[in-house]
């Protein structure tokens, strides 16, 4: 039985650090394509005529 | 008699929705193109995942221990991938910083932005890779060797890169000089690479980028390829996707520069956070 006890921590850094990398990725993808949305929800408001009073 | 009228032959004609060089783009553009797609970074994340699992299998299970190091020398197999992958991110960041400052086109700014954001977490893996495996072996976490000190050099410039790109108002400006930095700080590259032959130090010299045939065993070769092709697939899924979100906020932010959707609201903030400032119309958004 070899010594692990260098080894287990090298590999569980670099899995914690490539997980973090993605979540990352993916929470800023998703932040920008809400942005994106709400921009093009405020453009779309913006485009539409009033309506007329009854 | 009725005569029939011929039809004339179709023209070819330019597509007005396409710009010119669209249609004809070369075979690398259109691959390229296909990676970059949201399709295209899908595949490459599920390619990395598998490359990743496969490597990590074969260099903790598979591969013999090293007869003088023993079981300590399996952080090899992630050390030495994350300090080459390190490596290709500065060569792609400099590379794309000399086509930006020379086209002005911002494609090439998101490819270096991508690459060096990649590049500063592989070489922040190799530093602390490199000092558990330092502990065991040297006896200590870390040393100002200078192939260590060399790379933690190389840290700080592309740490340097990405602090640069946000200090300027103007984000045109910051691409330029982050461009410059790139490129200047792609020169201690090399001296990373050559400084265990330059200066004598702890580190050991190259076994494998080495003139002549690599000094290691034929399996431990192959399952340092095997990681360094996994490590590979992971840095392009990362860069592809991170060019994708740049091409959003760039997006986005070019539309609010050009209509403020607040008066007084400065497009200098996050773009995610400026648009989450804005009023919301009735009926759009969750909650509206």
């Amino acid at each position: 039985m070899g010594d692990w006890s260098y080894v287990a921590p090298g590999y569980a850094l670099t899995a914690v650090a490539f997980a973090a990398a993605v979540l990352r990725l993916h929470r800023r993808t998703r932040a920008d394509r809400a942005a994106a949305a709400r921009l093009a929800a405020l453009r779309r408001s913006r485009r539409t005529p009033p309506v007329p009073p009854p | 008699m009725a005569t029939i009228a011929r039809r004339p032959a179709p023209q070819p004609r330019a597509h007005p929705a396409r710009p010119s060089g669209a249609r004809n783009r070369s075979r690398g553009a259109r691959l390229l193109g296909a990676l970059c797609g949201s399709r295209g970074i899908f595949w490459q994340g599920v390619a990395a995942a598998v490359a990743l699992g496969a490597s990590a299998v074969v260099s903790l299970l598979v591969v013999p221990a090293d007869a003088a190091q023993g079981d300590v020398q399996r952080l090899m197999y992630v050390h030495v991938p994350a300090a080459w992958t390190a490596y290709l991110s500065f060569a792609v960041v400099a590379f794309a910083s000399a086509a930006y400052l020379r086209t002005g086109r911002v494609h090439w700014d998101r490819l270096a932005v991508a690459a060096a954001e990649a590049g500063v977490l592989f070489t922040g893996l190799t530093i602390a890779l490199g000092s558990l495996w330092g502990r065991p072996i040297w006896g200590a976490w870390w040393t100002w060797d200078p192939r260590l000190t060399t790379t933690l050099v190389l840290l700080l410039v592309y740490a340097g890169y990405l602090a640069v790109r946000g200090l300027p108002d103007n984000p045109d400006r910051g691409a330029r000089w982050s461009a410059v930095v790139g490129l200047v700080g792609f020169l201690d590259v090399p001296v990373v690479h050559l400084s265990v032959v330059w200066w004598r130090g702890l580190h050991q010299p190259a076994t494998v980028l080495r003139p002549g045939t690599p000094t290691m065993a034929g399996s431990m070769l192959a399952a340092l390829l095997l990681a360094v092709l996994a490590f590979t697939l992971l840095w392009a899924y990362l860069v592809a996707a991170r060019m994708r979100t740049e091409r959003a906020a760039q997006r986005t932010r070019r539309e609010l520069l050009s209509a403020p959707v607040r008066r007084g609201v400065q497009p200098v903030a996050p773009v995610a956070d400026l648009v989450a400032t804005a009023p919301t119309p009735q009926g759009a958004g969750s909650h509206g």
